[in-house]
C-alpha cells in the first residue's frame, strides 16, 4: 500500500483541472437533469481507442450501465441541458417560450465541467450528454456548450465519452469545433416531415435548421471527427405521425446522412406546455419501432419487407414485428442444415449469435433435433413453425387451414 | 465470425463460485470455439458460467462507487459473487491512472495502481481496516469526499413516474448486484424521500 501511494505521487499529472468555483446549486442539477429525461441517446459505446497514463477516463467499445433509473432505463451519461432558456415554441416541451415553465437555469462552462468530473470520479457516469435550449440565440449557447467539452478535454485532461447535441440552426463551424472534441453528435429531427414540424413548431425550419445541419455533419463525419457518428431522435406520435411515416423517415435518416441510430421517445404530455391535454403514447409503440429498427439494421431487412409489418392504418400492432412479418409473407419452414445465414435470420426466434452457432454446428455434423437447436440459443417456442428438421415440422392453425 | 466467448474463457471459468477443479481440468483441454458452438452439456454450462462472470465485471465496473480519499486513493464497497474484485479494481485503475483504487468489503479488499509502471495490484485484509492504515498514511488533512449527494439528485431527475417499471429495473439491476455494489440510493425504488410519501406508497 505505502509503495502504491508513493508511485502514484511520483506519477500524478495535474488532473484536477481549476479549483471548483462554487458549491453546485442541486435545484440547478435536478431541473436542468429533468429537462433531459425524454432524450434517450444512452450509448456509450465508441470505436475511438484511447491511451496513455497522462489522462483521465477512458471509452469502452461496448459502453457501460452505471444505473438504471426506476422506469427501466438505463443511467449511463450526465444528461443535462446547458440552459433551459428557448425561444423556440415546440408545443410538446416544457422549456419552449410559449410553455409556462418554472425558473430559468443556466451553468458556466467551468461550473459544469466542474460538475461533472466530481460524478466522473466516483464512477456514476460514463460520459457527458450535453443538451440545450437555444437560450438567447443558438449562435452564443452553442459556442458555450463547446467550450465545456473543450474545456473537459484540455484543463481537466478528460478522454471519455462526450456527446453533445448541435442546436438547431447552430453555425457551422460550432459544428465543426463541437465534432473535434465529442464522440458523438446529433441532431432532434422530433418529427417525420416538415409538414409535421410546422404543426408543432412554427420557428423551426425543418429543411435549414436541421436538415442542413445533418448533412454538415455528415461531411464532417467523414473528413474528421466525431468517431461514433451522428444520431437523431423523433417524438412519437406527437404531431399524429403514424409509424409508416415515423420508419420511412428513419431510412431516410439512414440512407442521406449515413446516421448510426435512430433513437425514439413516446410521446407524454407535459403539464404547462401546448400538447398537455392530448393523450400519453403506449411505450409499446416506441418498443415495437425499435424492433423494426433493429431488423433494418442488424437483420438487414428490406423496407419493402418490412413494410408488410404495418396495418391499414399505417400503424404497427403490439406484436413482434419479425413474427408478423413471417406470417404475412407465408415463409415456409426452412431446414436448419442446408440455410443460408440470411434464410436463418428470417425464421422468429433466430438471432445473430444463434445463426452463426448453427452454421458452425453444421460444419461438425447435421442438426438432428429441436434440443441440439435450443442449446445453440433458438428461441425454439417461436421457431419451430419455421423449421424443419427431418421432413417434420410444427404448423402454423392459418397454414394448416390454408 | 464473432465469438461471444474469449479465447481466455479459462480464466473468467477459475473465478466462478461453483467451478470445481474436475470441471477446471476438463475445460483446460478445451478451445473458445467449443464452447462458443457447444450442444453438449458440459460445455454449454462452461458457457453460461463464463458469460455469468463477465456480466458480473461488466455490471460491478459500473454500479461501483468510489470515494476520493486525499489526492491518490479512491475507495468503494465490492462484494462480488465470482472472484471478480482483482479484475474490477483493474479497470477501474486504467480509467484513473494514478490513483489507488481500493475496493473491498467487511472480509476482504482489492487495491489496484495504474501508472508509470504499468498495472499493480494486491489483496489485503478488511475494507476498513486498510482505510485505517491509508489515514495514519496520508494523515489529517485528507478526509474522504463522496459525490453521492449530487448523485441522488440526478439520479431522481431522470426518473419517469409515468414509465415506472420495476420488474425492468429489478431485471436489470438485480438485488444481488446492488448488494455487491452496496447501492443505496438506486435501492430505494419507492422514490420517497418523506415519510408521509413513504406511507402513501403502495409498492
Amino acid at each position: 500500500m505505502e509503495r502504491m501511494i508513493a508511485l502514484a505521487r511520483q506519477g500524478r499529472f495535474d488532473s484536477e483541472g481549476p479549483a471548483p468555483s462554487v458549491r453546485p446549486d442541486i435545484e440547478k442539477v435536478y431541473a436542468l437533469g429533468e429537462a433531459t429525461k425524454h432524450d434517450i441517446c444512452v450509448s456509450t459505446a465508441s470505436p475511438r481507442s484511447v491511451s496513455g497514463i497522462d489522462r483521465i477516463g477512458n471509452v469502452c467499445a461496448g459502453g457501460i450501465c452505471h444505473a438504471y433509473a426506476h422506469d427501466g432505463r438505463c443511467v449511463s451519461m450526465f444528461k443535462t441541458l446547458y440552459t433551459n432558456a428557448c425561444t423556440h415554441e415546440c408545443a410538446y416541451c416544457s422549456n419552449a417560450s410559449c410553455s409556462s415553465g418554472g425558473a430559468v437555469y443556466s451553468y458556466t462552462p467551468h461550473e459544469l465541467a466542474s460538475l461533472f468530473m466530481d460524478l466522473y470520479r466516483g464512477n456514476y457516469v460514463e460520459g457527458l450528454f450535453l443538451s440545450s435550449g437555444v437560450g438567447a440565440d443558438e449562435y452564443e449557447t452553442m459556442a458555450s456548450m463547446v467550450e465545456t467539452a473543450e474545456m473537459l478535454r484540455t484543463a481537466y485532461r478528460f478522454q471519455g465519452y462526450v456527446h453533445l447535441k448541435i442546436l438547431p440552426g447552430a453555425d457551422r463551424d460550432h459544428i465543426r469545433r463541437a465534432m473535434s472534441v465529442s464522440d458523438r453528435v446529433s441532431v432532434n429531427i422530433e418529427v417525420p416531415s416538415s409538414s409535421r414540424l410546422s404543426e408543432i413548431c412554427a420557428t423551426k425550419d425543418f429543411k435549414t435548421d436541421i436538415l442542413r445541419r445533418q448533412r454538415y455533419i455528415q461531411r464532417f463525419v467523414s473528413k474528421e471527427g466525431a468517431p461514433a457518428g451522428q444520431t437523431t431522435q423523433l417524438v412519437v406520435g406527437g404531431a399524429g405521425e403514424t409509424d409508416v411515416e415515423i420508419f420511412k423517415a428513419t431510412v431516410r435518416e439512414y440512407h442521406k446522412f449515413g446516421l448510426k441510430r435512430v433513437y425514439y421517445s413516446a410521446f407524454t404530455p407535459v403539464p404547462g406546455t401546448i400538447l398537455e391535454s392530448q393523450c400519453m403514447q403506449p411505450a409499446w409503440r416506441e418498443h415495437r419501432l425499435y424492433q423494426m429498427d433493429w431488423l433494418y439494421r442488424i437483420y438487414h431487412y428490406s423496407s419493402c419487407e418490412l413494410m408488410s409489418a404495418f396495418d391499414c392504418s399505417d400503424h404497427l400492432a403490439n406484436t413482434d414485428p419479425k413474427r408478423a412479418i413471417a406470417q404475412a409473407s407465408g415463409l415456409s419452414p426452412v431446414d436448419p442444415n442446408i440455410a443460408s445465414y440470411d434464410e436463418l435470420l428470417r425464421v422468429p426466434g433466430i438471432g445473430p449469435v444463434s445463426a452463426r452457432r448453427i452454421l458452425a454446428a453444421r460444419t461438425r455434423g447435421s442438426i438432428r433435433s429441436r434440443k441440439e437447436l435450443a442449446a445453440m440459443g433458438v428461441v425454439m417456442c417461436r421457431a419451430s413453425p419455421y423449421l424443419s428438421l427431418g421432413g417434420w415440422h410444427d404448423s402454423l392453425l392459418a397454414r394448416w387451414m390454408a | 465470425m464473432t465469438m461471444t466467448i474469449p479465447y481466455n474463457f479459462f480464466q473468467y471459468l477459475l473465478r466462478h463460485d461453483q467451478c470445481t477443479p474436475k470441471l477446471a481440468a476438463y475445460a483446460r483441454g478445451r478451445k473458445a470455439e467449443d464452447i462458443e458452438f457447444a450442444i453438449d452439456g458440459r460445455d454449454a454450462s462452461i458457457r453460461r458460467m463464463v458469460a455469468s462472470v463477465r456480466k458480473e465485471v461488466h455490471m460491478l465496473r459500473g454500479f461501483v462507487r468510489l470515494t476520493a480519499y486525499g489526492a491518490y486513493a479512491s475507495y468503494g464497497y465490492l462484494k462480488p459473487r465470482h472472484d471478480v474484485g482483482e479484475l474490477v479494481a483493474e479497470l477501474l485503475a486504467r480509467r484513473y491512472p494514478h490513483t489507488v483504487i481500493i475496493l473491498g468489503n467487511a472480509y476482504h479488499s482489492w487495491m489496484c495502481l495504474y501508472g508509470t509502471e504499468g498495472v499493480v495490484q494486491t489483496e489485503g485484509p478488511a475494507l476498513a481496516s486498510v482505510l485505517a492504515s491509508l489515514r495514519d498514511m496520508l494523515g489529517c488533512d485528507s478526509s474522504p469526499q463522496s459525490s453521492e449527494a449530487l448523485w441522488e439528485v440526478y439520479y431522481r431527475s431522470q426518473y419517469r413516474e409515468k414509465r415506472r417499471n420495476l420488474p425492468y429495473f429489478r431485471k436489470s439491476m438485480t438485488d444481488t448486484l446492488r448488494r455487491s455494489a452496496h447501492s443505496i440510493v438506486e435501492s430505494n425504488t419507492n422514490g420517497a424521500s418523506t415519510l408521509d410519501a413513504y406511507c402513501s406508497d403502495d409498492d
